[in-house]
């Protein structure tokens, strides 16, 4: 008898030392969050946790993770890429107006060419030029998305083309394309933050560019690179817009980038850069996903999604932001 | 008569974490007079002042002020009781008119309803202006001021206050002559309002032009207090050196056989407007060591070796080629590796852990997969040898100790395998146990052939260490003994003042 109660302390005790060296709070609040809410949502409504609606909260979240793990590097890099929204918009209306008129692969090759210049734009400015990528991208936002009204002349594309749109945000055997590929991505990501030379080096100059610098990072190179491939995934992103979507509209994309910022940090992926991890962005932009849907099955009015979605962001970055690093926060 | 004093301290104990700034120091200030505290850097003089003016806030001791025991908690508290502080940084900010920074902390005084009455405040800041005997209007533009004229107005400012003391610490450090003789000038000026000034300094100039009484420091104590008109630089330079240099700490040297052919040759160099006409050479297998007061220029002719910053003017050669690196990369290539003096800010990642820290020096280009293992290996191999201080090599590099993290930026800098060293003050805030591994470090990698360049503020050290020793002063050579081993701190320490 004694011995078990005393075994099962030291049960508790090892999960409690593995919660602990694995990060404690800091690391596992995303994850718990999103679970806590998923238990929630199931208790408060048998039509939450079916397989249908949880494949119907994947695909409404396919974009903004792909776009979410883009931004994640430049925010790792202590940027921030604030034009992703407007770069999402132009890609979509170019897939859309490209399939219409020339074809498929055309259309998915000219829409992340398109965005992955626009990103490469970005980080020229802002490593060469020395502007802060906050102005640098608030500029891309607000000229492309001027752009896309120029193109569009604001009416919207409608894609008729059933084998684009079956292709990026069809099924295959119950499985969505576009979950697909944004699993595709995410090993994309996985393998440039982890696996090669480029994400420490994007880890150093979001850790202390001086530093980095000084030990001869290739600070520029790298800068540039990353708002490449934020630009790039945004390309992707748009292109999975304009599939899920149907149409390509100069409307698409408008405020995308304060989500995937809400995404990157729920994630456990701080602003101040340095830090951070893939997954992590999956599991805030999921938070953000199953908040939504199941707000809307409860018939929450959206006012109250806002205001709900908004509080917990503050909360995650409350919990797991380490105050004591920073001397100064603004 | 009795001379009375305004403010004295005794037994002043103030220790940062494990290193003690001020053991039992003691302070008298006789009213009206200028005051000079002197010492080593190190000594204790720079937080002496800040501790009676409210900067920071003393362990244990006594302060009097005005014959009634008085201590600061804080720096506003010491204001309004009449303690005045000048820092040796800037602290003006260049967006306010030069009324307002001087009144930056008293504007209600010129309140009228939600605005500043700006004839007010300008016809107040003028006369505090011709009190310090500034060159320059209130109605100026700040941009237009240089830093000595800033430091007048950072005077003018503490002075708005109407302080009976002021404390001044090297407030001179970072000025040109007229800048100097401004502040002196001002200083001159208070005193003959009846203000007791309190200066630290590292010119021995100023302490005889203008100072009625002066203090030696050494390692946080108060060694001496003499008239000035009583003593002479000898005595002093004695008291601020003192102490016997610990020979033990250093490895032994002449050990090496150091080759003919340079690897690292400066001709005429010039960096910035701080540097200028600097020749120098540096052989595999020798130390140099660059002595020179806080402010020489030292650590800026480090970073232009290292490729931090460009050199304006003349010619760098290494390795039988023309030298002129637009990187620290460029330098790296090369095989000259540099250790910056702020440990914190250039050399570590704090959110970093020890191996990846001591790897970011060996990463594979972009692309290229990173191994952990390999660099398991590299860590594990540096913190044996140089004998790191941390529970594992995963441990975040902010976990460690002062002189352990110096260790991890050195081991960084080894793990390149480089020919040339830049060394910019490699044991600042390192403890002495820690000193000695670092300093074996240093001369077995002079023995392996390494070509060092040492800049440090600590003259034993350089004493100790180097085959040869260059002095700066003001951003040029002064001086270069080829044998060190029969030198003194005395015979360096003339050279750089």
């Amino acid at each position: 008898m004694s011995t078990e109660s005393i075994k099962g302390e030291s049960r508790i005790d090892r999960v409690t030392a593995w919660f602990i060296n694995t990060g404690g709070i800091r690391r596992w609040f995303s994850t718990g969050m999103l679970l806590i809410l998923i238990l929630g949502f199931s208790i408060m409504s048998d039509r939450f946790a079916t397989f249908t609606n949880g494949r119907v909260i994947l695909e409404q979240s396919v974009v903004l993770m792909v776009v979410a793990l883009g931004a994640t590097l430049v925010i790792i890099g202590g940027s921030i890429d604030l034009s992703v929204g407007s770069i999402v918009g132009i890609c979509s209306v170019v897939a859309a107006m490209l399939v219409t008129s020339t074809g498929i692969w055309q259309a998915v090759v000219v829409a992340v060419a398109l965005g992955t210049l626009l990103g490469t734009l970005n980080g020229i400015i802002f490593a060469y030029g020395k502007i802060p990528s906050f102005i640098v991208t608030l500029g891309m936002l607000t000229a492309v998305r001027g752009l896309i009204l120029g193109i569009t002349e604001g009416s919207p594309t409608i894609i008729r083309d059933d084998s684009f749109i079956k292709l990026f945000s069809g099924r295959t055997f119950g499985v969505s394309h576009g979950v697909v590929v944004v699993v595709f991505m995410f090993i994309v990501a996985m393998f440039l933050l982890e696996r090669v030379a480029f994400g420490r080096e994007v880890r150093a100059i979001g850790a202390g560019e001086k530093v980095a610098w000084l030990t001869g990072i290739r600070v520029n190179r790298a800068k540039v690179l990353m708002f490449l491939f934020s630009g790039f995934m945004a390309g992707i992103g748009g292109v999975l817009l304009a599939a899920r979507a149907q149409v390509g509209d100069a409307t698409q994309g408008i405020g995308l980038e304060l989500q995937v910022i809400a995404a990157v940090v729920i994630g456990g992926t701080p602003l101040t850069g340095g830090i951070g991890r893939a997954w992590g962005t999956i599991i805030g932009a999921l938070t953000i996903g199953v908040l939504s849907n199941g707000l809307n099955i409860l018939g929450v009015p959206s006012y109250w999604q806002s205001i709900i979605t908004g509080f917990i962001l503050v909360l995650a970055v409350f919990l797991t932001i380490d105050r004591k690093k920073i001397g100064i926060i603004k | 008569m009795k001379i009375s004093n305004i403010w004295t301290a005794d037994g002043i104990n103030k220790s940062f974490g494990a290193s003690q700034a001020l053991s039992s120091a003691h302070l008298s200030l006789r009213t009206g007079e200028i005051h000079a505290l002197m010492g080593e850097n190190g000594a204790g003089k720079s937080t002496l002042s800040k501790v009676a003016a409210g900067v920071y806030q003393i362990d244990d001791g006594t302060f009097e002020f005005n014959g009634m025991p008085f201590i600061p908690t804080s720096i506003m508290s010491a204001t309004r009781a009449g303690i005045g502080l000048v820092f040796q940084e800037q602290s003006t900010s260049p967006s306010l008119t030069i009324a307002e920074n001087i009144f930056i902390n008293d504007l209600r005084r010129f309140r009228v309803g939600a605005f500043i009455n700006r004839k007010k405040i300008e016809a107040a800041a003028a006369a505090q202006l011709i009190s310090v005997g500034a060159d320059f209007s209130v109605s100026a533009d700040m941009a237009t001021l240089d830093v000595g004229q800033k430091k007048i107005l950072e005077v003018a400012r503490a002075l708005a206050q109407n302080p009976r003391l002021i404390f001044m610490d090297e407030v001179t450090a970072f000025l040109d002559a007229r800048g100097r003789e401004l502040v002196l000038k001002a200083m001159q000026n208070l005193k003959e309002q009846g203000i007791t000034v309190c200066f630290v300094t590292h010119h021995m100039d100023e302490v005889f032009q203008i100072a009625d009484r002066v203090t030696v420091m050494r390692d946080g104590k108060t060694i001496q207090t003499l008239e000035v008109s009583e003593t002479d630089r000898s005595e002093l330079e004695r008291l601020m050196v003192g102490r016997e240099v610990a020979s033990h700490m250093y490895p032994a040297k002449n050990t090496r056989n150091t080759s003919a052919e340079n690897h690292l040759e400066l001709s005429n160099v010039s960096v910035g407007d701080r540097i200028s006409g600097v020749n120098l050479s540096v052989a595999p297998g020798e130390i140099i060591g660059i002595a020179g007061l806080a402010g020489c220029g030292g650590n800026i002719l480090l970073k232009a070796i290292g490729g931090d910053l460009p050199i304006k003017n003349g010619a760098m050669k290494c390795c039988d080629g023309e030298y002129r690196p637009k990187s620290p990369r460029d330098a790296i290539e090369l095989g000259i590796a540099y250790l910056p003096g702020e440990r914190d800010l250039e050399g570590l990642l704090s959110l970093f852990s020890v191996r990846e820290n001591i790897a970011l020096s060996i990463l594979p280009s972009s692309f290229r997969p990173v191994s952990t293992a390999a660099e398991t290996t590299v860590s594990k191999q540096y913190v044996a040898d140089l004998k790191i201080k941390t529970h594992s090599i995963e441990s975040q590099v902010d976990t460690l100790s002062g002189g352990n993290r110096q260790k991890v930026v050195l081991s960084k800098l080894l793990a390149l395998k480089p020919k040339i060293l830049l060394l910019d003050n490699p044991t600042r805030g390192v403890d002495v146990g820690a000193r000695e591994h670092i300093y074996q470090s240093i001369t077995d990698a002079a023995n392996a052939g390494m070509a060092i360049i040492i800049y440090s503020e600590d003259l034993p050290e350089l004493l100790g260490l180097s085959d040869r020793i260059l002095v700066l002063r003001h951003g040029g050579i002064s001086k270069e003994f080829r044998n060190v081993n029969e030198l003194a701190e005395n015979d360096v320490i003339t050279f750089m003042l």
